[in-house]
């Protein structure tokens, strides 16, 4: 092969190798990326409105899920309520590991409309940490929260969804 | 041995151990017509299916399999090989090289292909279901969800990028190192440029896909979590990923097709292409602008604002360099000796059809009117403009081209030309009503649809039975032309320039050596 014929070969498969380093850099990357720019992070208003506003309703409407038929029976003691914006509430959900083994959760929420999240004031959530049971353990898990009373009128219904992921084998693995 | 035996061992090996360019040229161009017409099937039984509501041919599974093989077979199996098996032919014809600059490597990376294919096709007859889950493999639709052949496809995709990543090497190689003294770059064909540009992107963009589709791998048997929420991975972060590789693709498939309409267009308008520096210019800002536009696949993901109209405007960027393509080539027609003989008339169908094209792409860039076209038949409607009038014609034109200097025979003129107008009423009754079922609101990828969509679905099936009746007489007419037909000059056309036309018709077997 000629000289110059191999530089080019050389140089295109160090540029194929790097990029297909490049498209595994991007998983960590990205997350910096947006970390760094706030982009795609709900970050929460810094001063609070706490002022209570009885003349406003809103409907909180509570969902309970499991990921990938984790053997947990989980679900909130209302599915609905009603809330003024400002007052102090709280909601409970109930689990219980319905399997023959200790299994540790992480709950992850989800709202919908996704800008509800801006003015929804966690103060204690069973998300905040991760939950152990024991094989038919159960447990009551409350949710201490305000609603910014400067929410915008056009919310007047708020879908709050926690979903339950299995991290047993992940807490076990950190743990060794 | 038997005489027999002996050249029937001879024919094989051949075919087999050629590092011959234009071997490896035709070995693309056959592979690619091929993989067209089984493609082309599965168009068919696609359409069978919509041609009424209910389910009505095939159960949907099978639907889903036929829409996820349809796409891939056609992006990697048709389009794909024959820009290849284009620039294997022609570019050391149109630089004055006696072959590629790597010809094993050439050989090798020919050969991988029809077993990545058979790898990929092997999972239709495979227990269980082929891969189901359209040709943009979203996890966890592929990983949690995904059927055992998913590990065939994730293996397929390694080798087709393997032998992409191979073929681009090579022709970079050819192209610096290979050309003829007095060519410079500025110099340089159009097609051969277009050509050097994509192979750069093919470097850099294939080895993306191989990146995530291992990574897809990973998560499905060892454990780990790219994708999946549950372990911490992020299901968006996939289409990032795969849009990364999968924008910079669509321009692979476009890229070499502008290439050949810029030689088609000058030698039947008998005049130098329009404006050739801003060609070239047009071509490498395409190529660059596709690196950043990669969100607007996916402005429904639930994206920050500001990151959806950064990428709003880089979209809409691209229309700048594609639209000064399009009015050079209009340049060049203006004033010029015109002919229609079959390339210029493909070459002008896609002059004006890949422009509608572009025009939904436009339309499809905007935010808020793409929240409404998101994944309806809209979409399908702009990418078999951009992929059928726009990619395919480009092939079709060039074969039309080059084949009187690949087989040393003209083509069938009255045959040509009667190809051509039912090709090009057929796809505009197949494709343009997609744009009215898509802004009517259907989805794609549906196997049933409600009442209302009937009528033009049936329109759309007897266009695209129609569209694939006439590549017959496309598959008829080069089959006779490689045996019988007028005696082509070296020349071929009247107002032909460029290197390739200096070389006797057909091409002798060794051209420009030293």
């Amino acid at each position: 092969m000629q000289t110059r014929i191999k530089i080019v070969v050389i140089i295109c498969s160090i540029v194929v190798m790097s990029m297909f380093g490049f498209c595994f850099a991007l998983v960590p990357l990205y997350s910096t990326f947006c970390k760094i720019t706030g982009i795609n992070t709900a970050l929460r208003v810094n001063e609070f409105e706490s002022q209570m506003d009885q003349t406003r309703t809103i409907r909180l409407e509570l969902i309970a899920n499991n990921n990938a038929n984790l053997p947990w029976i989980f679900y909130p003691l209302k599915a609905t309520v009603l809330v003024h914006p400002g007052a102090l509430n709280k909601i409970i959900f109930f689990a219980k590991n319905n399997s023959k083994k200790s299994m540790t959760i992480q709950a992850i929420p989800s709202f919908a409309p996704l800008n509800a999240a801006y003015y929804f004031h966690k103060i204690q959530c069973f998300c905040f940490e991760q939950q152990t049971l024991k094989p038919g353990e159960t447990k009551y898990m409350p949710v201490i929260f305000r609603i910014d009373s400067r929410i915008p009128y056009d919310l007047s219904t708020i879908s709050l969804a926690y979903t339950l992921f299995d991290v047993t084998q992940k807490v076990a693995r950190t743990a060794t | 041995m038997t005489q027999n035996h002996k050249s029937m061992l001879a024919l094989i090996s051949r075919w087999l151990f050629t590092t011959n360019h234009k071997d490896i040229g035709t070995l693309y161009l056959i592979l690619s017509g091929i993989m067209f017409f089984i493609g082309g099937i599965m168009a068919m039984m696609i359409r069978i299916q919509l041609y009424r509501p209910g389910i009505t041919f095939i159960d949907p599974n099978f639907y889903n399999q036929l829409v996820t093989l349809h796409g891939l077979i056609m992006i990697f199996g048709a389009i794909m090989p024959a820009f290849v098996g284009l620039a294997n032919w022609m570019i050391p014809l149109m630089i004055g090289a006696p072959d590629m600059a790597l010809p094993r490597l050439n050989n090798w990376s020919f050969w991988i292909l029809p077993f990545a294919f058979l790898i990929l096709l092997s999972t239709l007859f495979l227990p269980g279901a082929a891969p189901n889950f359209g040709w943009t493999m979203y996890t966890p639709l592929s990983t949690t969800y995904g059927p055992p052949s998913t590990d065939f496809l994730i293996a397929a995709i390694h080798l087709l990028g393997i032998s992409s990543i191979i073929g681009a090497i090579n022709i970079i190689a050819t192209i610096i190192n290979l050309r003829t003294p007095s060519m410079t770059y500025m110099k340089m064909p159009l097609f051969v440029w277009s050509w050097f540009i994509t192979a750069f992107l093919l470097i850099i963009a294939m080895p993306v896909l191989a990146g995530v589709v291992t990574m897809m791998l990973f998560d499905r048997h060892f454990g780990t979590s790219f994708f999946n929420a549950a372990g911490g991975g992020d299901p968006v972060l996939y289409q990032h990923l795969f849009w990364f590789f999968g924008h910079p693709e669509v321009y692979i498939m476009i890229l070499p097709g502008f290439g050949i309409i810029s030689e088609i267009i000058p030698t039947f308008s008998r005049k130098k292409i329009f404006g050739y520096t801003f060609m070239v210019l047009a071509i490498a800002s395409i190529a660059f602008l596709s690196f950043i536009v990669w969100a607007h696949h996916m402005f429904t993901t639930g994206m920050a604002l500001s990151a959806q109209i950064i990428f709003m405007y880089t979209t809409m960027l691209i229309a700048v360099p594609t639209g000064v393509k399009v009015f050079n080539w209009v340049a060049t027609l203006f004033r010029g000796a015109i002919t229609f003989e079959t390339p210029m008339l493909f070459a002008i169908a896609f002059v004006i059809l890949f422009s509608i094209g572009g025009f939904s792409g436009l339309m499809l860039a905007v935010v808020p009117a793409d929240y409404q076209y998101q994944d309806t038949y809209f979409v399908v409607a702009h990418f078999h403009y951009v992929l059928v009038t726009g990619a395919l014609f480009s092939i079709m034109a060039a074969i039309y081209y080059w084949l009187p200097k690949w087989t040393g025979h003209y083509y069938n003129e009255t045959l040509g030309q009667l190809h051509f107008w039912i090709t090009v009423v057929a796809v505009n009754v197949t494709f343009f009503p997609m744009h009215f079922l898509g802004l009517a609101g259907m989805p794609r990828r549906i196997a049933d649809y409600p009442l209302q969509y009937t009528d033009f679905n049936q329109i759309i099936s007897i266009g695209a039975f129609v569209l694939g009746l006439a590549q017959i007489i496309f598959l008829y007419n080069i089959i006779r032309t490689i045996f019988y037909g007028k005696k082509a000059t070296s020349r071929v056309w009247e107002g032909a320039q460029g290197l390739e036309w200096s070389i006797a018709s057909p091409a002798p077997y060794h051209t420009f050596q030293t």
